[in-house]
């Protein structure tokens, strides 16, 4: 009796674990399950970390000494060195060589090579210094290379945090040298210095906490014992801001807000608190005055981008030049580009520090071909308006009047159902995220252009943090008709008027440099290395290098060969929102040409 | 007394079968869309309601971060019908108010201005511009 109880219940028991096992497996097949939790990896497939950063065992370079405040101040002294992202303090990105000229510039000959094993875009504008190139690719790899062989002497490959608040890609635009550091900022908001004779970091400063929407991706400048350095976001809402850093230390010396905090001056052109959330970023690299120690910073847009109704008023200090004491921080003048801007015309493209007579008078001006399509000069002394001009075949969006205001067409605001094509497009002419350069014998501005223009349409506002903020989005309509273009123009410095432009099939978006012997180098998004005649725009030379070109052209003289310097490598994300050409392979090459020995 | 622990056995087995299958049609149900009726059904044939999914969709990150247009782009279009994250409504829901951890889709769970309204609105607005048959 007992016997057959404890079999009933035992059989009972099976049966139900059966119905039950049953039940679960079927439960297994219909809940969405995922291989493996989020970032758990079985041990039997984990591979040891590969390696992120080779030092050097004995000093790299040549033996020179120490990056010194003159050489920085006269930085081509010596035509084996580029030292800055602009070239000088002034920005010319003008190399004094004689030795490229029209007549032999069609002789280059690649030199050698290399490859950064990363994709997106190659923004860089490396710096020699000691015969030892240093390069910074997308995603933070930064390698210091032997610039007559291309050599690896040490390198450092940035682990940068998950989730990137990116906007517009992984760039990086190139370090800044000063004593024996090198400087990078990283796209997770840090700005490391390394030993530029072995690679070893010196220093790593948190510039911020870039989960709040924060990136950086900008060269650095050094003035003295300060390192300066700014921020994106303008995309996120954040509150933007440059910084400057003790060289030696990476102690911050100063922060310096581009929009007012309540109480400030130029609060009240921000309605109720959208100052808050204002972004007005500064994501690219400033100038200096030596002769009036002044250093120049721009700003980028309002946030957020496309619906300006929640911030009505000229929201300062976005889209701005801003002129500074460099060692407080403390803002000495401002002249603002684009007021209330709704289309994502940052005010921070190339500028130049230009000495030219305008109606017969010698003046200090700053030169800065913008965003929003016109060609500005601003004089540096007090920041007072002096002439802005167009610079590209199609801006419908504004006029500028008299006192340098855009007088704004009502079409081109953005709405919830747009129609107006409205040029240029949020890209811009220019855009700070490829230079221009300034040609002081031939007094020529000289820069890659994008002819494309959009609806701008508006929407629902919606922050949150670490977010995309932006009201709105630009409908890609040339972009997608196939209608967008591209210009290298040359630009007379006092009178903005077009000299010559040279026409691309795809918008340009590649950097500028021009030499002493008249010739101006750029790229196309189709892969090509291009030079002109700087004088006629004449072409004299093409050569497809495979990625298409984002990077800053820079050119040198290594023991009597002359050089010139490419990254090869776009981001396919925004050549399809630029109009650029879709089959082209992302790339990441590093081109080194030469004028054959001689 | 055998016979009424026996019910008792009988009468438990089939509540806990009962609930464990009602476990099981519960979870099935959310793979055919279409069983459990959606809040963004209603949305879809009501004009203003569209128009704001619109509008939310233009003011957060679509066209920046999800292209109005398929492109070569590294965010996705989502009006193919390709689905890295389930496509169903309720799929929808969850990866736009709970973001998509590894990802940069943040969450907008209780961020919107009406809240999960505006959700259903967001997932209607991407049906109507669907490019699939059926999704």
């Amino acid at each position: 009796m007992i016997r057959g109880l404890v079999d009933r219940r035992e059989r009972l028991l099976v049966r139900t674990l059966f119905e039950v096992s049953v039940c679960m497996v079927l439960a297994a097949f219909c809940i969405p399950t995922t291989a493996f939790a989020q970032g758990e990896i079985p041990a039997e497939i984990q591979l040891a970390p590969l390696p992120t950063h080779w030092t050097a065992k004995e000093p790299v370079g040549a033996g020179a000494g120490p990056v010194t405040r003159t050489m920085l101040e006269n930085p081509f002294a010596d035509t084996s060195r580029w030292l800055h992202y602009g070239g000088d303090y002034r920005g010319f990105r003008h190399s004094p060589l004689e030795t490229l000229t029209p007549e032999n510039v069609s002789k280059l000959q690649v030199a050698w090579a290399f490859g950064t094993g990363t994709t997106g875009q190659f923004e860089v504008s490396p710096v020699l210094y000691d015969g030892v190139l240093f390069i910074t690719s997308s995603y933070n790899r930064l390698f210091a290379l032997d610039a007559k062989t291309g050599t690896v002497l040490w390198r450092y490959d940035h682990q940068n945090g998950v989730n990137l608040p990116l906007c517009c890609g992984p760039a990086n635009r190139g370090v800044a040298i000063s004593g024996d550091l090198v400087l990078m900022a990283t796209l997770d908001a840090h700005l490391i210095a390394f030993e530029r004779k072995t690679g070893k970091i010196a220093w790593d400063s948190v510039i911020t906490d870039y989960t709040k929407g924060f990136t950086a991706t900008s060269a650095p400048l050094v003035v003295g014992d300060l390192a300066y350095i700014g921020i994106a976001g303008g995309e996120y809402g954040v509150r933007g801001f440059f910084d400057a850093y003790e060289v030696a230390t990476g102690k911050r010396a100063w922060r310096h807000f581009t929009v007012p905090a309540a109480g400030e001056p130029g609060v009240e052109t921000w309605a109720d608190k959208s100052y808050e959330r204002g972004g007005s970023p500064a994501w690219t690299t400033g100038s200096y005055d030596v002769e009036t120690n002044t250093l120049f910073w721009t700003t980028g847009n309002p946030s957020p981008d496309w619906n300006g109704d929640n911030r009505a008023g000229d929201n300062l200090y976005s889209n701005s030049l801003l002129a500074l004491d460099p060692k407080t921080g403390e803002r000495k003048w401002h002249f603002q580009f684009t007021p209330h801007d709704v289309w994502d015309y940052d005010g921070n493209t190339h500028i130049f520090l230009v000495d030219t007579e305008i109606d017969g008078k010698p003046r200090k001006l700053i030169a800065q071909p913008n965003r929003n399509g016109f060609y500005y000069l601003i004089d540096r002394t007090d920041g007072s308006f002096v002439l802005a001009e167009p610079y590209l075949e199609q801006v419908n969006w504004a006029t500028i009047d008299a006192n340098g205001r855009p007088v704004v067409n009502p079409d081109a605001m953005p709405s919830d159902e747009p129609t107006h094509r409205t040029c240029p497009s949020n890209l811009g002419g220019i855009n700070g995220a490829f230079t221009a350069s300034f040609d002081p014998d031939r007094e020529l501005v000289l820069f890659a252009t994008i002819e494309a223009c959009q609806s701008y349409a508006k929407g629902i506002t919606v922050f949150a943090e670490g977010a995309p903020y932006l009201g709105g989005l630009p409908e890609l309509v040339d972009a997608i008709a196939g209608k967008s273009y591209g210009n290298f123009v040359a630009v007379e410095v006092a009178t903005g008027k077009v000299r010559w432009r040279a026409r691309e099939p795809h918008p340009m978006m590649a950097g500028s440099l021009n030499t002493k012997g008249g010739v101006v180098f750029s790229g196309t998004l189709d892969g090509e290395a291009v030079a002109y005649e700087t004088e006629t725009g004449k072409e004299l030379w093409r050569f497809r290098m495979g990625g298409g070109v984002r990077s800053q052209p820079i050119a040198y003289e290594l023991d009597g060969r002359t050089y010139v310097v490419y990254g090869s490598g776009s981001f396919a994300t925004m050549d399809d929102f630029a109009g650029g050409p879709q089959k082209i392979p992302e790339g990441g090459h590093l081109f080194v040409f030469a004028l054959p020995e001689k | 007394m055998h016979r009424a622990n026996a019910a008792a056995r009988l009468f438990v087995r089939t509540v806990l079968l009962t609930v464990l299958l009602t476990t099981v049609m519960t979870a099935c149900s959310g793979l055919s869309d279409g069983v459990q009726p959606s809040p963004a059904d209603v949305f879809l044939e009501r004009a203003d309601d569209l128009k704001r999914g619109r509008l939310l969709f233009t003011g957060t990150c679509g066209g920046y971060c999800h292209p109005t247009n398929a492109g070569n782009r590294d965010s996705p279009y989502l009006f193919d019908c390709q689905w890295k994250n389930g496509g169903s409504d309720g799929d929808l829901f969850a990866s736009i108010s709970a973001g998509i951890p590894g990802s940069r889709m943040p969450q907008y769970g209780g961020k919107l201005p009406e809240r999960d309204q505006d959700i259903w609105r967001l997932i209607a607005y991407i049906r109507s511009k669907s490019e699939c048959q059926s999704p």
